[in-house]
């Protein structure tokens, strides 16, 4: 072989790296980064916004997140009530990191009403919200919004706006196609809209389960899990306004279809929750313990995990909590296993301050509220001094590229 | 395997029949200044040494590669890390390419569009209008960007 030197092309190309290795260079930089970089050259712009330029950037943004404690984890909706009361009580998000010690506030788009919203969930970085027709008299409106790009998008009003009297929405990620589907399942019997961000629409999806007539529980939120979303409903034998969960309606996001899955025997509590804890599917009954004193002072807490998705002898009670002198309420589980928790204390107990993050000025502090971070194999508790009025707090969100256009197919 | 396109050589010649017999044998590298090649010979070295030290444990491999990687950026100039790309790359080193892509990145993080141009040898491509329409829209990605 001639080990023949070439320095002169060498010295040209000193500085030119080949475009993939500038892409492995381009795809750790966090998004703001890349937004602004869109601008450096057309090649820039079009790779920067290229799906699967797209998706390597999500992954690795998802595998940092077990190294990095300061990545953005959670979506958290609060609503502050000023002390004047000339003030509205305003609705705010903020986005925080995993030890829930730094965060920001998003600033939400002007012609977006965040009053009266809710949040529905969030994939890949995207989040659903959508106005409660309870709380709104003016539409159903349902938004996709982007908040690390700054991007939202309102979705076309679906069939079903201005005539019933509830239903419930899930937001899911639709592996397959790389694609994004929101559902409306409302009524019962039960019916299902389902709208495809690639398609920009709407369209009904039949749900046909044997001969018995499903309701799914009004009001409720699914959970986006393992591909599916998962609504608590019921077999309806007419009559009952407000009937108890006894089964679990999934919806597979890639095939569209309806499956049902049986919830864990035993004595549930008042109100049933479902999350993800470490990985599986579990099952969560909140409520004042049984053949307790008419007092109800202590709140009491069951939890199954599911160990063989959809197998219904797997579920596997694993956690009986229960906590004196409180009031608690349920908002989700961290990917560590730790609960997320509305805590009220019930008596004039007064162990302490508490302390409160200044969000905003002339909040009003309390003693006896505080969000917690419950671990429940040790029972060790970590106060997160969150502002009282917390409506919603979203544990799967992560920063992303990922664009309102319409999804596009990967490919390779 | 560290040196892939080393090895590749290897497996080259030893297909072709040739005994290399003598343990030093020159290997062409037209591509590789002698330079970054020297810091990725040290590189490497250092990541063996340092996980044969710490055999099972992972978690200490991570730590003390990171606080040699740390010690390495303090001594080698932003220019440089060009080149040391450009070597591994080649050689087809794929840890030392990933830490010194991600020390670019840190390195132009929080930079503006004409030092990052300036750095990768790059000119403005677009039509008259495009640029600004784009700046326009991300106006706000331009917040807090470091002054040249």
């Amino acid at each position: 072989m001639e080990p023949g030197p070439q320095p002169l092309i060498l010295r040209q190309w000193k500085n030119h790296l080949p475009h993939d290795v500038v892409l492995n260079i381009l795809v750790t930089l966090p998004v703001k980064s890349l937004i602004r970089f869109k601008c450096v050259s057309k090649l820039w712009d079009s790779s920067i916004t290229s799906p699967n330029f797209i998706s390597t950037h999500l992954n690795i943004v998802n595998n940092n997140n077990n190294n990095d404690d300061n990545d953005h984890a959670y979506l958290i909706q609060t609503c502050i009530e000023y002390n004047s009361p000339k003030i509205p009580i305003t609705y705010k998000v903020f986005c925080c990191d995993r030890t829930f010690d730094s965060l920001f506030e998003f600033s939400v788009p002007s012609d977006f009403d965040l009053n009266m919203s809710l949040l529905i969930g969030s994939c890949n970085g995207l989040v659903c919200l959508t106005q409660h027709r309870r709380l709104s008299a003016t539409s159903d409106a349902i938004y996709l919004w982007n908040p690390s790009i700054r991007k939202f998008k309102r979705l076309p009003d679906s069939c079903s706006n201005g005539k019933d009297f509830w239903f419930s929405t899930g937001f899911g990620y639709q592996s397959k196609t790389n694609d994004y589907k929101v559902v409306k399942l409302r009524g019962t019997p039960v019916v299902a809209e389902v709208y495809t961000l690639s398609s920009d629409s709407w369209r009904k999806v039949e749900i046909s389960f044997r001969s018995k007539v499903v309701g799914a529980i009004p009001y409720s939120f699914p959970l986006f899990f393992s591909g599916a979303l998962h609504w608590f409903a019921y077999y309806s034998e007419g009559g009952r306004k407000f009937p108890d969960p006894t089964m679990i309606l999934s919806f597979d996001v890639n095939n569209e279809k309806f499956r049902e899955m049986a919830i864990p025997d035993g004595d549930k509590l008042i109100k049933q929750d479902l999350f993800a804890f470490k990985g599986n599917l579990a099952f969560s009954s909140c409520g004042y313990p049984e053949n307790d004193d008419d007092l109800q002072s202590d709140s009491q807490c069951f939890i199954w995990v599911m160990r063989d998705y959809g197998v219904h002898e797997s579920w596997d009670k694993i956690f009986s909590i229960r906590l004196e002198n409180v009031d608690i309420s349920f908002y989700g589980c961290t990917e560590h296993g730790e609960l997320l928790l509305y805590k009220k204390v019930k008596e004039e107990s007064k162990d302490g301050e508490i302390k409160i993050h200044d969000w905003n000025e002339s909040t009003i502090l309390s003693n006896d509220i505080a969000i917690v971070l419950l671990d429940p194999e040790t029972l060790h508790e970590k106060d997160l001094g969150i502002l009282r009025y917390v409506t919603d707090i979203l544990t799967t969100f992560k920063e992303s590229l990922v664009s309102l256009d319409g999804a596009t197919e990967l490919y390779g | 395997m560290k040196f892939c396109a080393v090895k590749q050589y290897f497996d080259d010649e030893n297909n072709n029949n040739i005994t290399s017999g003598a343990s030093t044998t020159m290997i062409p590298l037209p591509n590789v200044e002698s330079h970054p090649l020297a810091i990725l010979i040290t590189y490497c070295k250092k990541h063996l040494k340092i996980k044969a030290n710490n055999a099972d444990n992972k978690k200490e491999t991570e730590k003390e590669m990171e606080q040699y990687e740390q010690e390495l950026l303090k001594k080698v100039m932003p220019q440089e890390l060009t080149e040391l790309i450009l070597a591994a790359n080649y050689l087809n080193f794929k840890e030392a390419l990933d830490f010194f892509c991600r020390a670019v990145a840190s390195a132009i993080q929080n930079k503006s569009i004409e030092f990052v141009r300036k750095f990768f040898g790059l000119e403005s491509d677009f039509e008259l209008g495009e640029e600004e329409k784009l700046r326009e829209e991300f106006a706000w990605s331009f917040e807090g960007v470091d002054e040249d």
